[in-house]
């Protein structure tokens, strides 16, 4: 899952104010009882990446997490005896707890999937230092966001240049597990110490920590609709503290 | 102003110099290639002027490296950077930042440029590359001629006097090299850029009249001028002439053979509705030795993937030694067939040499009482015999390669794939890479028999492979693939008509004459 180019109104607001969205929403559906919250919640965000082409089915790992969430409702169901009998041992509260539990794993998946898909990392990382992070950290996200698909394909072409050399990686579990930790770890190991080695030397010779703030080509800048989203965003705190007290 | 004076390096621990005695000078706005067989120096010469060994390495050093009036052993790295930056030979390790604005701004942003003067040299930088439509792409989606674009825009824009480049060719296809060097070429001629090239295939090179400096066992034996690269090259640049490995006029190769190795009929591969491969009908015969030339990106490497079965296809039938290939089958396809991947060190899991090379015949079980024996003779013939109890990463580039090729052949398969194996490589390490190729293709001794007459091949070999040179001295066919398709499929001269014929000169190589006068 990674940024996807876009002229929306979702890709245009300040990554500052959809960062704090993320964080609010993802507070929001544990901090409240509700069942209806988190299921609006993951409905909205399944709708605006429809809208935005990238179906959710599409999200990398989604199965898994729906798998997670179907286990997490049953465990409910199954350990919630009491109130109205479904059948069996199930109870209405039990399913209607499990529902509650699987929809907020399932929004703060889809709400992140959606802050992911339309914030560039580089200008949430030019916000965040202009707000005062230092600018060493700000890039180590950039950077990771960059190796990482890297190491990944390094990891695949190791495990392929040794699946053709008789190792049985695609022997059944566990066997596969075990050869696939002993034999890739080495080489990936080494190859990330190489990469980081030379990726180091070029941002230093490119003047990388050389003085203590950096200039920016590109600029962030606040308009009117990230004024409206961040008086929202306090408009539905401030209402929400309101409500708990 | 690059000024060597009687400069010697040793890495900590080795026994030899790396850098004899080398005293150098290169002037501002000189075209420079340094040149000369693997494991010479050339990387530790660049890494002198560029201020990456001393204070950054252990070693002992003597003399003295001075770049524009400054001691590169005094000088810390982002100054000497300003007036001399390395561009890395892989651009996917020296990007810091994901899109091409934002790797071309980034060393102008950390010297605290103003936003408009980033702007103005990004567009300079952008105007010498020709890159104005890549403006805004992300780097993982661009080839690899256009990465090594940007990584040299991004050092051009904070206006160093000197560039260098660690063979920025080493996974190019000979049209786009062609075309990265003339553009260095005419950078150098407008900017008074100082551009030197690190570089092993020089028929591209050479045309462009660059200043050549070769250097071996880490002195400088030769620094011609442009004009008289030509008559005073050294021995060590001219193609040496292999025995072919199997060419066209070979006995076993007059003779028609049932036997194929590989049947892939109507094979195609799609990604998200995109074609990879398409519709590709192929057969390789015992004995012949199929060398695939092609733009990066055309499709070569999937072809070898989709023979291995690490890739399905959508559609079509692959058989490779009389067995359908499928992705379950991988580990078990391997006892026939031996590959060879483009990164060495993606192949290198033993902790020893001999481990290393002995590591297939393991795994497969394949192991005979001969088969240590031979790993004996094969280590010996590539050197590495006193090195077989040092682990494998220990190893030069160069002998990575050699061991890479044992261990993929020990257990005899009966068809080779080898994805770009000569890259980076000098003639001396091909040479040996071909004859493990030719034994490959022979009978094994213990199998004919001493005092039998040779008897016919007994396996096939696929090489992908920008080396165009290679292909015409080793292969017995070309297949010319590009947009997913073989273009060409042809005995390697009538390929090289065609390819010219084609427009695709830039993959025609240089022939000798008997060649030309075959052709002709």
């Amino acid at each position: 899952m990674k940024y996807q180019a876009g002229q929306t109104l979702l890709h245009r607001l300040h990554p500052v104010v959809k960062l704090a969205w993320l964080v609010w929403v993802t507070v929001a559906v544990f901090l409240f009882d509700s069942t209806a919250l988190p299921m609006t919640a993951a409905a909205l965000a399944a709708l605006l990446l429809w809208f935005y082409r990238i179906p959710p089915w599409r999200i990398p790992g989604l199965k898994v997490w729906i798998s997670l969430g179907v286990v997490i409702l049953a465990a409910h169901a199954l350990s919630v005896p009491q109130g109205q009998p479904l059948f069996g041992p199930v109870t209405i509260e039990g399913i209607t707890s499990g529902i509650r539990a699987a929809g907020r794993l399932l929004a703060v998946i889809l709400v992140s999937a959606l802050f992911v898909t339309t914030t560039e990392p580089v200008l949430l990382a030019c916000a965040l230092i202009a707000l005062g992070l230092p600018y060493r950290w700000g890039f180590a996200l950039v950077t990771a966001l960059r190796l990482v698909p890297i190491f990944r394909v390094e990891a695949h072409h190791i495990y392929q240049a040794q699946l053709v050399r008789g190792v049985a990686h695609d022997a059944g579990f566990p066997r596969k597990w075990w050869l696939t930790l002993r034999h890739l770890c080495l080489p990936l190991l080494v190859s990330a110490l190489r990469t980081a080695h030379t990726l180091s030397l070029s941002m230093e010779g490119r003047a990388f920590g050389l003085h203590p703030k950096r200039t920016y080509m590109r600029e962030v800048t606040v308009g009117r609709s990230d004024i409206v989203a961040a008086a929202l965003l306090i408009l539905t705190i401030v209402a929400a503290a309101w409500h708990i007290v | 102003m690059i000024h060597f004076d009687r400069f010697s390096w040793r890495f900590l621990g080795a026994q030899s110099w790396a850098l004899e005695d080398v005293s150098l000078s290169i002037e501002r706005g000189e075209f420079a290639t340094i040149a000369g067989p693997s494991g010479s120096g050339k990387t530790t010469l660049v890494m002198a002027m560029c201020g990456l060994l001393m204070g950054r390495q252990a070693g002992e050093a003597r003399g003295s490296v001075h770049v524009a009036e400054h001691d590169v052993a005094s000088t810390p790295l982002h100054e000497v950077a300003q007036t001399i930056a390395l561009v890395q030979q892989n651009p996917d390790t020296h990007f810091a930042t994901l899109t091409v604005d934002d790797e071309i701004a980034f060393g102008m942003e950390n010297h605290c440029l103003e936003r408009e003067e980033i702007r103005r040299r990004s567009d300079d930088a952008v105007a010498l590359l020709s890159i104005g439509h890549l403006a805004g792409r992300d780097l993982f989606t661009l080839s690899g001629g256009e990465k090594q674009r940007v990584a040299i825009a991004s050092i051009i824009a904070g206006k160093p006097a000197a560039i260098v480049l660690d063979e920025p060719t080493a996974s190019l296809d000979p049209q786009t090299s062609r075309d990265l060097f003339e553009n260095l070429a005419d950078m150098c001629q407008k900017s008074r850029l100082t551009v030197i090239i690190v570089e092993h295939k020089l028929s591209h090179l050479l045309p462009l009249k660059p200043r050549l400096i070769c250097i071996e066992k880490g002195r400088v034996t030769a620094d011609l001028p442009a004009e008289s690269v030509k008559e005073h090259r050294p021995g060590w640049l001219t193609v040496p002439s292999f025995e072919p490995v199997a060419h066209e006029d070979t006995p076993q190769l007059r003779v028609p053979s049932s036997n194929t190795v590989i049947n892939m009929s109507h094979t195609a591969v799609r990604l998200d509705g995109h074609g990879i491969l398409e519709d590709v009908s192929l057969q390789v015969r015992v004995g012949e030795v199929v060398g695939i030339l092609g733009p990066n990106g055309g499709g070569k490497s999937t072809l070898l993937n989709c023979l291995l079965g690490l890739i399905k296809p959508t559609c079509g039938l692959i058989r490779v030694c009389n067995r359908e290939v499928s992705p379950n089958s991988v580990s078990r396809l391997a006892e026939h067939v031996g590959a060879v991947f483009q990164n060495a060190d993606h192949q290198l899991v033993a902790e020893t040499v001999w481990d290393e090379a002995l590591f297939a015949t393991w795994n497969l079980k394949t192991g005979k009482p001969s088969t240590r024996t031979e790993a004996g003779r094969l280590l010996e013939e590539a050197g590495l015999a006193d090195r077989k109890d040092d682990h494998p990463y220990r190893l030069s580039w160069g002998q990575k390669r050699r061991l890479n090729l044992i261990s993929a052949v020990l257990h005899r398969p009966r068809l080779l794939l080898l994805d770009e194996p000569f890259a980076g490589q000098d003639w001396e390490n091909i040479g040996f890479l071909l004859e493990a190729i030719h034994a490959v293709l022979s009978p094994p001794t213990d199998e004919r028999g001493a005092g039998q007459p040779a008897s016919p091949n007994r396996g096939a070999c696929l090489m992908v492979t920008h080396d165009s040179r290679v292909v015409l001295r080793a292969c017995s066919r070309v297949w010319f693939v590009a947009d997913g398709r073989v273009v060409v499929d042809a005995p390697v001269l009538e390929a090289f008509a065609q390819l010219a014929a084609l427009g695709h000169d830039a993959y025609v190589p240089e022939m000798p004459k008997t060649e030309t006068a075959r052709l002709q």
